[in-house]
């Protein structure tokens, strides 16, 4: 649902209204782009509100990459874009030492990584060693090579597409680094007017080409850090535990929903009512955001996964017997 | 999967049946359950949606069940009224098993209760199958069967549509029991014959015929007898009956090669002393018995061996030499057979006991045999009342007598004038009829073989058998001692039946369908009948010479367990089957309630809203309630709110600011203002 729809007198502060226009225009940004998806966008930017990671997954030719370039372009920072293929290593993402002959020493070398955006894109291309290069990264901001620490500047926000899991060539991503996503967004088929629009949008160039920086890694990390003191009612934080509960317990789950789960809805049912503008949390906020935020981190059974069960409809059905606060 | 409570017509309705089943029978049973059960699933509008097809086909079970339930009251002998009691409790049962499996939401298949069902559906099933009422057995349960499976794999895990596989996968499993079905169908029609031998013997209480050579009704000497040779269990023994001639009639008449009875015994009533034997009673009064057969059975036990029938005898009993009275085990309302006491088959008017008991009779002080039992009459005019005042027909029965006497010692024309002369050099020097009758057998065992295939020339064949061929079969061998000693002015007479001599280790006799045997008896002035064993051992069946083989030996252990698992159902009154169904009812009732708590108690509590909002809470929600909007608990106002009612909607907003935001004390007095608009407005 629009969480605009409501109509709520703002409660806030005048400076994160104008954090927020900020990030409106980055929304603008991102729908002159990819037509007709505005929940898709929305999601996006909740991620980059709640200083998580993105996951774009979808068929190829639906407009993941694209979206995740006018994100990166959008945001004043340094983007960097890997494209994992197969021979891709780990050093390549991170970042190797290498031998300085001029005063015999070895000398760091940071790879793509050190960026404010990350574009990883088909990164499940690549073998499941290199992905999990960036498990540290991603939930640390760090990178550790030969003992040494180095710190990522902030922010740092990942955006990576991928082919569903069954395409030919892929590798499916391991549970760890689905985890450390925040949000899984895909983006579907457009539908016929918006593929039109698309058709000419591009006729003498692409609109991506006309994107311009409209927020500062400043403004990101003033976002970041108002959205934190968004206030969440216990019971809200209460109805967060027990949807993540009940996963633990379903037969059809191999693996339940982690800690790190429950606090990514948290965090990104903060940022989905700071963007609406409200200063305090509704369930419907964590309902809306349940499937995009928990899906992914749920490995189902092979028995239910044969039995044509998807993870969202698990999630689904837990929002419908879950029972709500009100 | 959540299980719903059971409503409150269910509960109802089970109570409803089991008080009416308390009261009467459970046809009514099934009248009355079925239209509740069905008014249950329409008011609630909850009738099973992708199970119409199974439930037509378990209705259409249901009915035909109820409708046999009106055949005629004599086709349950087993029974009785109980069978009626037993179908309704089954069905009761089915359909309160059922109906919890078929909630909206769809239940998990479980086995256990499957298994429940089904025992009891075979238990009902078994009480009905009498003999013409198996066809309907034989619908009812592959029917039955494969409804279950229909409906086990019908569970229903979401409302949503079913996939296409799925889809496929149903209507495989439908394909595949159509299929076995029709083979079914086409084998049970195919080998009715067998099958129905098969179903009757195992689930009912009737019995295939035994073939016609213990107990026919003018036997004939035939080129070969019993060739069979049938290991089919007959009669099972226990006491003290082992290696004895089980007599099923005795004949006097020999003509042609055939045993028959004189006219004049069938026309006896007159002169009979009596046709009508009063059977030893128990100690208990007719009353009594009546108030309570199981004691009067328990009582029963003042026979001395008792006969287990196992195949229909076509209502013919057994009894030796020398048994004083036969007792029906159990008591079944007449207490006396009636039989021809002269000659002749022993045959009842009534169906034959399936058991019952001998008692044999003891000589008396002068060594007289006092009473030799069924078939037996004697020829002493000694043993009438001679008390013209106490016995008008005293002189009717002497006469009687002395036809009887003559008929025992009458040659047939057609007997070869060699065999007399046979008789009296065998018998030379023999002077008792004790002794006569002894060197009768002894030739006959000495000089004549054992041989299945007598062929019958133009003469008279027992002449023949004697004169000539030396070698016939056991017909032969009775009939040869019946003449000879006829001809030497014995009275003999020829008797059919079975040899008992397969005696186990625990006690119990068995005959079989090859134990079929013929013999002489002969008439002993001063001692009465005595048996006549003539035809050499090789004759005789032996066991040990043609031992069962394990599979035989298996197939009657399996039905013995079955008849004594039956027979234990079978006993049981209405009132403990009634409580059984109550046990298993209760367990189940007591295991649902234990896990309903179990899901309560670990069950999260619904989250509620601070004290000074719950006011509010309740208040929105009556009102939601009386607009007809029912909430559900995974679902927040604003969604089940429709987004056009702009109060509703305005209040949920505030209320959501007052909720989850940081409370203010203006923001609850807008609240209560919003609220009693609406409680207000009237839509």
């Amino acid at each position: 649902m629009n969480p605009t729809q409501n109509g709520h007198q703002p409660i806030t502060t005048s400076s994160s209204n104008a954090a927020r226009e900020s990030l409106r225009l980055v929304e603008a940004n991102l729908q002159s782009v990819i037509k007709g998806k505005n929940a898709e966008t929305e999601l996006l930017l909740v991620a980059l509100a709640s200083a998580g990671h993105v996951l774009l997954e979808d068929a190829p030719g639906t407009g993941k990459t694209t979206l995740a370039k006018a994100l990166a372009r959008s945001i004043g920072g340094e983007f960097r874009r890997v494209q994992f293929t197969p021979d891709l290593l780990p050093a390549d993402i991170t970042g190797s030492s290498f031998y300085n002959p001029a005063d015999g020493s070895f000398e760091f070398r940071p790879g793509p990584v050190f960026a404010n955006v990350l574009l990883a894109d088909e990164i499940n291309r690549t073998s499941p060693r290199t992905q999990s290069a960036l498990l540290e990264v991603m939930s640390e901001n760090q990178v550790t090579t030969d003992g040494r620490r180095h710190a990522l500047r902030a922010p740092f926000f990942v955006v990576a597409t991928q082919n569903p899991s069954d395409y030919a060539g892929t590798y499916p991503l391991p549970e760890a680094q689905l985890d450390r996503f925040m949000v899984r967004v895909s983006l579907g088929y457009p539908d016929e007017a918006s593929e039109l629009d698309i058709l000419y949008s591009q006729n003498d160039h692409h609109p991506l080409d006309d994107l311009l920086p409209v927020v500062s890694v400043e403004d990101v990390l003033a976002i970041q850090d108002a959205v934190k003191h968004v206030h969440i009612d216990r019971t809200i934080g209460d109805y967060i535990v027990r949807l993540t509960h009940q996963t633990r317990g379903d037969s059809r789950l191999r693996v339940g929903l982690s800690p790190r789960g429950s606090l990514a809805l948290y965090r990104t049912s903060q940022a989905r009512a700071w963007l609406a503008g409200r200063a305090f949390v509704l369930p419907e906020d964590v309902r809306a955001l349940a499937v995009p935020v928990l899906a992914h981190r749920l490995i189902l059974d092979t028995k239910a996964r044969y039995g044509g069960a998807q993870s969202s409809d698990v999630i689904n059905e837990l929002l419908e017997s879950v029972a709500v606060p009100r | 999967m959540k299980a719903k409570n059971p409503s409150l017509l269910f509960v109802t309705s089970v109570v409803v049946a089991l008080i009416t089943l308390y009261f009467s029978t459970g046809s009514t049973l099934v009248l009355v359950i079925l239209p509740l059960y069905l008014a249950q699933l329409v008011l609630q509008g909850r009738l099973p949606r992708d199970s119409a097809l199974i439930w037509g086909g378990r209705l259409f079970v249901y009915a035909s069940c109820a409708i046999l339930g009106k055949a005629p009251v004599q086709a349950y002998i087993f029974f009785g009224y109980q069978a009626f009691i037993t179908m309704g409790l089954i069905l009761g049962g089915e359909l309160v098993l059922q109906s919890f499996r078929e909630p909206p939401e769809g239940f998990k298949f479980d086995p256990l209760q499957l298994l429940v069902s089904s025992l009891l559906f075979l238990i009902g099933c078994g009480t009905f199958a009498q003999m013409g009422q198996l066809a309907h057995l034989w619908i009812c349960a592959p029917l039955w069967v494969c409804l279950t499976l229909l409906a086990a794999s019908d569970v229903r895990e979401d409302q949503k549509p079913l996939s296409l596989m799925s889809r496929l996968r149903q209507f495989g499993l439908l394909a595949i029991t159509a299929c076995v079905g029709f083979l079914a169908h086409s084998t049970l029609s195919n080998n009715r014959g067998a099958l129905m031998n098969m179903a009757s013997r195992l689930l009912s209480d009737s019995r295939p015929s035994v073939s016609e050579v213990g107990v026919a009704d003018s036997p004939s000497l035939q080129s070969s007898f019993n060739t069979e040779a049938s290991t089919a269990r007959l009669l099972r023994i226990e006491g003290s009956l082992s290696d004895s001639h089980l007599r099923a009639a005795a004949f006097e008449l020999y003509k042609n090669g055939t045993w028959g009875l004189p006219l004049s015994t069938r026309n006896i009533d007159a002169a009979n002393p009596t046709d009508t034997r009063e059977l030893k009673q128990s100690q208990m009064s007719a009353a009594e018995i009546k108030r309570d057969p199981e004691k009067a059975n328990q009582q029963r036990t003042d026979w001395d061996a008792k006969i287990t029938v196992l195949r229909d005898t076509n209502k013919t009993m057994f009894a030796p030499l020398n048994s004083s009275a036969l007792l029906p085990i159990p008591l079944q309302g007449s207490s006396s057979f009636d039989w021809n006491r002269y000659a002749g088959p022993l045959q009842v008017s009534d169906p034959a006991p399936l058991s019952y008991g001998i008692v044999e009779s003891h000589t008396d002080v002068q060594g007289v045999q006092t009473e030799q039992g069924p078939l037996c009459f004697s020829l002493d005019p000694k043993s009438l009342n001679s008390d013209i005042q106490k016995n008008p027909d005293y002189f009717k029965q002497l006469d009687f007598i002395a036809t009887a006497r003559a008929n025992l010692v009458e040659v047939p024309e057609e007997i070869d004038p060699g065999v007399k002369q046979l008789a009296l050099q065998i018998t030379r020097g023999a002077r008792t009829q004790h002794d006569k009758i002894e060197a009768v057998s002894t030739y006959l065992l000495k000089n004549y073989k054992y041989s299945l295939d007598f062929v019958r020339g133009t003469q008279d064949p027992v002449s023949d058998f004697l004169l000539n061929k030396k070698s016939a079969h056991c017909q032969y061998f009775a009939s040869a001692t019946v003449i000879l000693l006829r001809e030497i002015g014995v009275p003999a007479r020829y008797a059919t039946g079975y040899w008992a001599h397969e005696t186990a280790a625990d006690g119990t006799t068995v005959v079989r369908g090859r134990d079929a045997h013929a013999w002489a008896e002969a008439y002993v002035d001063g001692t009465g009948w005595i048996t006549v064993e003539s035809t050499p051992p090789s004759g005789r069946a032996d066991p040990t010479a043609n031992p069962l083989t394990w599979y035989q030996q298996m197939q009657e252990k399996i039905e013995d367990t079955w008849t004594r698992i039956r027979n234990w159902f079978g006993n049981l009154s209405s009132l403990q089957i009634a409580g059984i169904m109550l046990g298993v009812l209760g367990i189940w009732g007591l295991e649902r309630w234990r896990q309903a708590r179990k899901r309560a108690r670990n069950a999260p509590k619904k989250p509620q809203p601070p004290l000074e909002l719950q006011p509010l809470a309740r208040g929105f929600e009556a009102a939601l309630r009386k607009r007809g909007i029912t909430l559900l608990d995974g679902q927040t106002w604003s969604e089940a709110v429709p987004g056009e009612w702009q109060q509703g909607q305005e209040f949920i907003e505030v209320y959501n600011a007052a909720r989850f935001a940081p409370r203010d004390e203006a923001q609850l007095h807008d609240l209560t203002d919003k609220l009693r608009s609406i409680q207000k407005s009237k839509n």
